[in-house]
């Protein structure tokens, strides 16, 4: 997942098509883009209170798509403008604008509103740039997300810090594969683990979950490193593994979180929407382990397992 | 009372692949979404349909939240797959690649009845229709 490294200055090429146009746009536009993906800006009408949301198909549409700025040239500038000509012979077409754009500008944009945020019942996430009034009790991650999955905001994350805190997480050993942000590694050292060690596939991950345990003065408690996890990590065996991910992922790595856990440990699993449940139930059940407790929240669910006794 | 929409934007990505690459980290980063936790649930719900791209339309509200509903695949994509052609062409009208039957193209606009703003679906075998030509594909009968 380190696809998004490949280019740190890119352009953007947009234009303003008719509805009926749009397709044939996209179609173009998705033969030059970055892995193909389009964007599309549908013009919309709603009443002053948000009710009767209409897409309205009377004014053009904005599509764009992004190229690295290194693969692009006049030679290609002139291909896709002749393109967009022929197709403007049939329906309504705008010109071609290219505009360019660091990969922190959307980074900074969406931090913009990332304000602190009760994740569960003790832990509040708070951005370095903003303070919080904590309550006697409370336990509070300071998290600069970057491009880093877990903010405390979403489903998976809550599920975890509130199953972490209804469970006796002090003194042991952690693994949390997947780190993201590091939330949960450093949410685990708050509630008093001994030692924990966080690992992700992700380069961005690894180095945003570092800059986050430095943030909250625990690097001598947290270990992090690039690790898919393809041999058992030498700092275990844990005596708790964690692990919010995705469904796919959670059953495709289950030799792996098996193979970190002491014989008594207990696993926790976060990712899993309702219609994949039963495929995570499955995997680790025919793998020996028995459920001990589900929590759901929307649509999203979190296990916990231990290895049959 | 529905909240305030802000944006409302469709994506079209490979189902399963999202990451906070372009297009999808600035299309939600400028209207302030936190483009992980799309990055996440779109991944976890389109896993199934790997190697397919799945359009995703996303409503993004005045308070930042958002949610998303994912389409059937791109008429272009369906028209490619059944004029068993790559790509479609850099000169069209004029140049065609390819041919379509006008079966193939009812089938197709059955299929994307849905997500079209059609009234019936004659309306939307003309719209598979102009995208078959702007992509220089003809329509045999």
């Amino acid at each position: 997942m380190t696809d998004h490294e490949a280019a740190e200055e890119w352009l953007e090429l947009s234009v303003e098509a008719d509805y009926e146009a749009v397709e044939s746009v996209v179609e173009l536009f998705s033969r030059h883009g970055y892995q193909g993906g389009v964007s599309i800006e549908e013009p919309f009408t709603q009443d002053p209170d948000g009710d009767n949301l209409k897409v309205d198909i009377t004014r053009p549409f904005a599509v764009s798509t992004f190229v690295s700025a290194a693969s692009f040239d006049a030679a290609l500038k002139e291909e896709i403008e002749q393109a967009l000509w022929f197709l403007g012979s049939m329906r309504p077409v705008g010109s071609l604008r290219v505009t360019s754009h660091r990969e922190t500008d959307w980074e900074e944009a969406w931090k913009k509103h990332f304000s602190p945020v009760r994740a569960s019942d003790r832990f509040v996430i708070r951005p370095p740039w903003h303070e919080v009034e904590a309550t006697p009790g409370d336990l509070v991650i300071t998290l600069d997300p970057g491009m880093a999955f877990g903010t405390g905001t979403h489903p998976t994350t809550r599920l975890c810090l509130q199953l972490l805190e209804s469970m006796p997480v002090a003194g042991k050993r952690v693994l949390d594969a997947g780190t993201g942000t590091g939330v949960l590694a450093l949410g685990a050292v708050l509630l008093g683990a001994d030692a924990v060690t966080a690992v992700d596939i992700d380069q961005v991950a690894v180095r945003q979950s570092g800059e986050n345990v430095a943030l909250n003065g625990l690097e001598g408690r947290i270990s992090i490193r690039e690790d898919d996890l393809s041999s058992p990590p030498e700092d275990g065996p844990f005596e708790l593994v964690i692990a919010n991910i995705i469904s796919r992922i959670l059953i495709e790595i289950h030799p792996a979180l098996l193979a970190a856990m002491a014989d008594d440990a207990t696993l926790l699993l976060s990712g899993i929407i309702e219609d994949k449940e039963q495929g995570v139930i499955d995997c680790y059940a025919a793998a020996g382990l028995t459920r001990l407790d589900r929590l759901q929240m929307g649509d999203w669910i979190a296990h916990i397992w231990k290895r049959q006794i | 009372m529905a909240k305030r929409v802000r944006a409302y934007i469709k994506l079209q990505i490979e189902a399963g692949k999202a990451t906070p690459a372009p297009p999808v980290g600035p299309a939600l980063g400028q209207h302030g979404v936190a483009i992980m936790n799309f990055v996440k649930e779109y991944n976890e719900r389109t896993a199934a349909q790997a190697g397919q791209t799945i359009p995703v339309v996303i409503t993004v509200y005045e308070d930042r939240s958002f949610t998303f509903v994912t389409k059937t695949p791109p008429a272009s994509d369906l028209l490619r797959r059944a004029a068993g052609i790559d790509k479609g062409s850099d000169r069209a009208p004029a140049v065609k690649v390819g041919k379509v039957t006008t079966d193939q193209v009812r089938e197709i606009a059955e299929l994307k009845m849905k997500d079209l703003n059609a009234i019936d679906v004659e309306g939307a075998m003309r719209q598979i229709e102009g995208t078959a030509r702007s992509m220089g594909i003809e329509i045999a009968s």
